[in-house]
């Protein structure tokens, strides 16, 4: 028996990585994986296919310059194979657009000629990001890889192809169970699939007309790769090179006698997937897994049955076992929750906070789509050419489903058009495309490090300033579309009820009906409001040639972008099955306080507003919403509470009025509480010691207020956050400033402010001040994956108001200051939040 | 200072290479080593990388050793796991197609088991688990002591056989771990008066006996309950005021014995209070009627039917409490010793290995988590002989084994009284054929395999096979095979039909029972 193994390590750091993550990695990982590679294509059978994901190569280009120069010294003892992809490694399913599987395919193929000189119809294979698939994808993605030479090779886990050998009785497939109740006697059936022994050889499969080879990835040789360590006290299992040796010949002997009992004398294929990073970074033992990693290519050298293949040789020499199908992968079977069920097709019932990024995304795509039609109405126009009426309408329609649509767009721009324009939409194009990239969307979350949103908020700091520049010259040219109302009341986020969109130059805001809350809102700065050229020359320096650090948050930052809170989930099954809501922004609360306790009454911060009529035009964007719900409090006691939110946006503020009447309930004590809640957050990328904090200004009166602070965290000597409570009198505020730090990898630490002015005639007793979210996925996922405090979720605080002769009002203003000066001196008092000076802090654990 | 628990695990399989396959012969072997040395040998090596006092005495049968040295038996062995893991695969996807989820469930766990085991025989043990076993003592940690040549059981053997056994168990013994052995083990603890003198001679400093050998009482043992259908009568040994809690020197001789704790071998050989036979573990008896695996647990030991589905993780569970369990026996123990006024009390614990994984499937992971659990304890420790001492006091041991009855019966009944004319025949027709060694070399290679004939009908397994009317017709099968060949070498020799045809027959029985190689090169006789 001969047998071949394709190695295939996946190098990968996200866009927008964080500057100690990345750095860590390249100590541990990344440099070692070059040492490691130039001892072992010394090897006569070594061959290895690496995969360097777009984001990974773009930081390395703009960082790592000397590691370049190391790996392509490295690619000329001809052992190194490149596999080709995505070049901002998205979830491209995500998109809409057809085009952007070339676009991406393309921008990839142009990064790696730029950094290791491979052409795309010299890679190996190409990377499908997590392995995930539909039929679409396949289909597209094949469609676009023949557009520029590439193979249309991929690797796909094993359980992508059909296994089921059989179905039997009271099984899913027995229908007589299904339909009827009872098992079905004669559903016994063997199918005729491959079986599984044979699942190690190339396959081919079509889809739509468009043919592809597929080699399976077996899960097990990942695990077992480089399993030196225990993962819990009660896994023993621990891997020598010479075991997994023996497993992949075991296995590949296997297959082999499998398919010759099939009548076929071909070699088999092993394919080893894995993150790079398994080596060195994950285990912190960069030698131990060199050693480990060196013996196993050695046990492969000395046998002279197996050899290391690259995947496109591979198939060149053996060719395809036959065509079997691809069904929709299942990658991550145990991760679920952090794909399919998160919102991997976009805007789908999953993660709400995924869902606004996603939102926001088909905003740009409507924009884009409308921007295009006007070029290419211009584009006849300058042709002139005169199509009839179906014409007209089947060639406009053809070429915005092309997978050559942005090309042409592009084309037609450089050949007609001001260079302007042209760059506004090729940076409108990649930013867009920047914001599909996979790691926000699922796993890669840092709720420790501050980061927890982190990447979708940069990338939206980008994509608001895109919408802008977009909005404008749609304006120019004077494109009219409902898209671009400056207020809009439309199922945003199409979850079946309607938001209301409100859109100046400084904000997005969208507030949603149920809760009557703001679930979105996005500011920019002041600087740039309005000054596209400005904007423009932030994006082009940043993401022109995608910089590996930025500091976009002194210009654009997303205010109310909340993760989704444990405690405002709603639980469809008491064993589990919950939908969590985000957290947002001026939900309100009411109040009966009895005995010095507070009980909630009815369903102010979750039930449904009324829109009233908005006014919305170029200067001034306003709504109203309004809730009412009748209450017993106790039997025969009934009372009416009116609810009233206005909104409305001025020039550097979100103003906001709240009104709540009681009818038929002064005698009771009733207390309004809104929830003024921002997701920002600090954050400190190159030490991980993120700092933010709250300056209290206070009002004129001598009126004080208990204030309740939970949480404060403080970072400790190993770098783990430990928590605290603490509570003071303050002098009632009338302005209270939340600064948070921000540290960027490119060297600038900066402090952005958000302020809450609250004006209320109302006693106001407490104040509660309280990370936004304090968990999510509770019992879902691990516990200290669960927990997030201010430096993860942002802020929430709760002032809390009296009623008055039955009424409680206030009018609450919400401006920013992006890059600010700060003097803790400067506020009457002042209470670090995250890892500040604690003097003169009594704190309780 | 702590309490010292010696546990001393005896290892045998009788001489079965080329001796029939299935259902009797290599399988017993190719069972133990799959089930027991292999998982055993790993849990010990896990034990000591973590860092946990593992101490353990072995004994190994010179047949076994022969045996698991073979590069026959290494191929065989090899074929063995292939065809139970295929057998798996098989079972896997037929009771798939059945929708019997929870037996495919633990096909694919034997699948994944045997690959393992392939995967550790292969790679970890390079084939070589006697290798293995060397290298544990050769580190330290692992004391292994020698037994009879062929697992004769001693007390009713004639002199010179007796001689040949314990001299040809100490030669390979010295010739597979390259020292001179210190312990013996006495087959089923078969001891008489005298072999202690057999054993000095030899350089024994000490052997094992059970624990009525040296306290006196009624034996308890598993095999020594005798119940109304046995006809053997259940001698009460005289009490003698000695305890097992501490080692002994033969009167008047240097050479020491430990007797084995009564409570700590009830615990796991109880048939009525044993953990072996908890309702969680797995059934031994019954086999799937397609593949020969087993899926089934024990559920009630008193019936066969109605068994419910094994559950290995509940087991595993099972056994850490069992581990727990025991544990705490022996904690107990010692502290009532040290209220005897034992300061240091020893606690022997024999077993043998093949109660481990084979018989009783949990019992290895038992026994890692009782080490375990020692390595935690604050009154106990592991120890080998060596570690307690010299023995202070002498005692005089009854004539004894730890069969049924205490005595010889299980061995010596109307069932085998034959063969023991037999045994006794052959050892006296064998002394005659030794003029014949020096003649030629086919006549020294004939008087070499006459004695290797010799002592193969001397094991102690064909007897027990009888008795227990447990595979009879295999037992006498190779009884009648050994001593006919005896027999025919012997007739040869005499008649001087040094032929064509006998030397192609003896070639061909030197190759069917070709143990003992190396020590007939070295001077058998």
């Amino acid at each position: 028996m001969k047998g071949h193994i394709a190695f295939c390590p996946h190098f990968h750091q996200p866009h927008f990585q964080l500057h100690k993550t990345r750095e860590e990695a390249y100590t541990n990982s990344y440099l070692p994986w070059l040492k490691l590679l130039q001892d072992a294509v010394n090897l006569d059978s070594f061959y290895i296919n690496l995969h360097f994901s777009g984001p990974f190569l773009y930081w390395i280009r703009d960082e790592k310059k000397e590691y370049l120069d190391m790996f392509n010294r490295l690619m000329a003892s001809g052992k190194v194979g490149i596999i080709g992809g995505l070049a901002d490694e998205p979830f491209i399913q995500l998109s809409s657009r057809v085009d952007d599987y070339l676009y991406q395919l393309k921008k990839y193929d142009q990064l790696l000629q730029e950094t290791i000189g491979i052409k795309a119809s010299d890679w190996q294979g190409i990377h499908l990001v997590e392995r995930e698939c539909g039929e679409s994808v396949l289909k597209e993605i094949t469609r676009a890889a023949s557009l520029i030479q590439a193979p249309a090779i991929y690797y796909l886990d094993v359980e992508t192809f059909y296994q089921e050998h059989f179905c039997y009785p009271g099984s899913d497939n027995d229908y007589c169970r299904k339909h009827f109740g009872f098992n079905d006697p004669v559903s016994i059936t063997t199918i005729s699939h491959i079986p599984a022994e044979m699942l190690f050889y190339a396959l081919r499969d079509e889809i739509g007309g468009q043919a592809f080879h597929v080699m399976p990835v077996h899960s097990q040789f990942r695990y077992q790769l480089l399993k030196r360590q225990s993962f819990t006290s009660a896994d023993t299992v621990k891997i020598k090179p010479t075991h997994y040796y023996f497993y992949i010949k075991d296995a590949l002997e296997k297959a082999y006698q499998m398919v010759k009992s099939y009548g076929r004398d071909i070699e088999p294929l092993l394919f080893i997937f894995e993150d790079a990073e398994k080596f060195g970074q994950w285990s912190k033992d960069p030698e131990g897994d060199r050693e480990w990693l060196m013996e196993f290519f050695n046990l492969v050298d000395k046998d002279p049955d197996i050899s290391f293949t690259g995947l496109r040789s591979y198939l060149s020499s053996q060719g395809y076992l036959d065509s079997y199908p691809v069904a929709s992968s299942r990658s991550y079977i145990e991760w679920e929750n952090w794909t399919a069920k998160r919102g991997i097709r976009g805007v789908t019932y999953g993660d709400e906070r995924l869902r606004r990024v996603i939102c926001r995304l088909r905003d740009v795509e409507k924009l884009q789509e409308h921007l295009e039609k006007s070029i290419l109405g211009s584009y006849r126009q300058k042709l002139g050419i005169e199509l009839p009426t179906p014409l007209d309408g089947i060639v406009q329609r053809s070429l915005l489903e092309s997978a050559e649509r942005y090309d042409f767009i592009s084309h037609v721009l450089r050949q007609y058009h001001d260079p302007q324009l042209t760059e506004d939409y090729e940076l409108l194009n990649r930013v867009r495309n920047l914001l599909y990239q996979e790691d926000p969307k699922w796993a890669s979350r840092h709720p420790v490090y501050g980061s927890s949103p982190y990447y979708d908020v940069l990338g939206l700091a980008y994509m608001e300033m895109v919408i802008k520049i977009l909005r404008s010259r749609l304006e120019t040219a004077n494109v009219s579309n409902s898209d671009l109302k400056p207020v809009t009341i439309r199922d945003w986020d199409y979850d079946g009820e309607n938001e209301v969109l409100l859109e100046n130059e400084e904000q997005t805001l969208v507030l949603d009906s149920e809760g009557g809350c703001i679930s979105y809102h996005h500011v920019l700065a002041s600087s740039i409001a309005g000054d596209y050229s400005a904007m423009r020359e932030i994006i082009t320096r940043d993401l022109g040639v995608v910089k590996a650090y930025n500091s976009v948050f002194r210009y654009s930052y997303p205010l109310v972008f909340t993760e989704t809170d444990s405690s405002i989930s709603y639980q469809f099954y008491e064993e589990g099955g919950r939908r969590e809501r985000c957290r947002n922004s001026l939900r309100c609360e009411v109040f009966i306080e009895r005995n010095n306790e507070l009980f909630s009454l009815g369903d102010f911060d979750m039930g449904n507003y009324t829109i009233n009529e908005p006014i919305g035009d170029a200067l001034n964007q306003r709504v109203k919403m309004s809730y009412s719900q009748d209450i017993n409090i106790m039997d025969n006691m009934p009372l009416k509470i009116d609810l009233e939110k206005e909104f409305w946006l001025t020039q550097g503020a979100l103003q906001v009025s709240i009104k709540a009447r009681c009818h038929g309930g002064e005698k009771f004590n009733l207390v309004l509480a809104p929830q003024l809640v921002t997701s920002a957050t600090p954050s400190d990328e190159v030490e991980f010691r993120p700092r933010a904090g709250l300056g209290l200004i206070s009002a004129q009166d001598e009126d004080q207020s208990e204030c309740y602070i939970q949480r404060l965290s403080r970072s400790s000597d190993d770098d783990k956050l430990k928590f605290y409570n603490h509570k003071t009198i303050v002098k009632r505020p009338q302005r209270i400033d939340y600064i948070y730090q921000i540290r960027s990898g490119d060297g600038n630490c900066f402090n952005n402010c958000l302020s809450f002015s609250l004006n209320s005639n109302n006693r106001l007793p407490y104040l509660y001040v309280e990370p936004a979210v304090k968990h999510y996925y509770k019992n879902y996922v691990f516990p200290e994956q669960s927990q997030l405090g201010y430096h993860s979720s942002g802020l929430m605080i709760r002032p809390f108001l009296h009623f008055q002769n039955g009424e409680a009002a206030c009018n609450i203003d919400i401006s920013w200051k992006l890059d600010t000066a700060f003097e803790e001196n400067n506020y009457e008092q002042f209470i670090w939040l995250v890892n500040g000076n604690d003097s003169g802090l009594n704190l309780d654990k | 200072m702590n309490s010292k628990i010696l546990l001393v695990l005896h290892s045998h399989i009788p001489y079965v290479k080329r001796q029939g396959r299935w259902p009797f012969g290599e399988v017993w072997l190719f069972e133990a080593m799959a089930e027991t040395y292999i998982p055993l040998i790993q849990a010990w090596i896990h034990l000591k990388d973590a860092g946990i006092n593992n101490v353990l005495s072995f004994s190994f049968s010179p047949t076994l050793l022969e045996q698991l040295s073979s590069t026959y038996i290494h191929k065989e062995f090899i074929a063995y796991l292939q065809e139970r893991e295929a057998l798996a695969l098989e079972d896997e996807r037929y009771y798939m197609s059945r929708g019997e989820k929870d037996i495919a469930r633990i096909a694919a766990f034997y699948r994944r088991y045997y690959r393992d085991i392939r995967r550790d025989f292969i790679v970890d043990f390079n084939k070589d688990i006697v290798r293995a076993i060397k290298r544990a003592q050769d580190e330290g940690g692992v004391e292994v002591i020698a037994t009879a040549a062929t697992h004769a059981y001693l007390p009713l053997l004639d002199t010179e056989g007796l001689k040949n056994q314990v001299l040809w168990g100490k030669r390979v013994y010295e010739h597979y771990f390259d020292r001179e052995p210190r312990g013996f083990w006495l087959p089923e603890c078969g001891y008489f008066h005298g072999i202690e003198d057999i054993l000095i001679d030899n350089g024994f400093k000490y052997f094992y006996v059970d624990s009525h050998a040296i306290e006196g009482g009624k034996p308890i043992e598993v095999y020594s309950e005798g119940g109304e259908e046995t006809e053997v009568e259940i001698p009460t040994f005289a009490r003698t005021g000695l305890s097992t809690y501490r080692p002994y020197r033969i009167k008047d001789k240097e050479i020491t014995v430990y007797g084995r704790n009564s409570m700590v071998s009830h615990q796991v050989w109880s048939a009525d209070y044993g953990y072996p036979g908890d309702p969680d573990y797995r059934e031994f008896h019954k086999h799937d009627p397609r593949s020969g695996l087993k899926y089934w647990k024990v559920t009630d030991r008193r019936i066969f039917d109605g068994k419910q589905i094994y559950n290995p993780d509940q087991a595993i569970l099972r056994a850490k409490q069992h581990a727990v369990h025991f544990v705490k026996s022996l904690e107990e123990n010692s502290q009532k010793a040290r209220k005897l006024g034992f300061s240091t009390p020893s606690i022997v614990g024999c077993y043998d290995t093949e109660l481990f994984g084979h018989w009783w499937w949990e019992g290895v992971s038992w026994l890692e988590e009782v080490i375990k659990e020692i390595d935690l304890s604050k009154e106990l420790e592991l120890a080998l002989p060596y570690e307690v001492g010299p023995a202070k006091h002498e005692a005089q041991v009854f004539e004894s084994s730890w069969g049924m009855g205490g005595k010889h019966y299980v061995w010596d009944n109307a069932e085998t009284t034959w063969m023991w004319e037999i045994i006794n025949k052959a050892g006296k027709e064998y002394e005659t054929l030794k003029i014949f060694a020096d003649g030629s070399d086919i006549h020294r290679m004939a008087v070499c395999q006459a004695l290797k004939e010799l002592m193969l009908i001397q094991s102690s397994d064909w007897l027990f096979m009888v008795s227990n009317n447990l595979t009879r017709d295999y037992a006498m099968k190779r009884f009648f095979e050994h001593y006919t060949k005896l027999l025919r070498i012997s007739n040869c020799l005499r008649n001087n039909k040094i032929d064509e045809e006998f030397v192609k027959w003896l070639d061909q029985i030197q190759y069917e029972d070709d143990f003992f190689n190396q020590v007939s090169s070295g001077g058998l006789i």
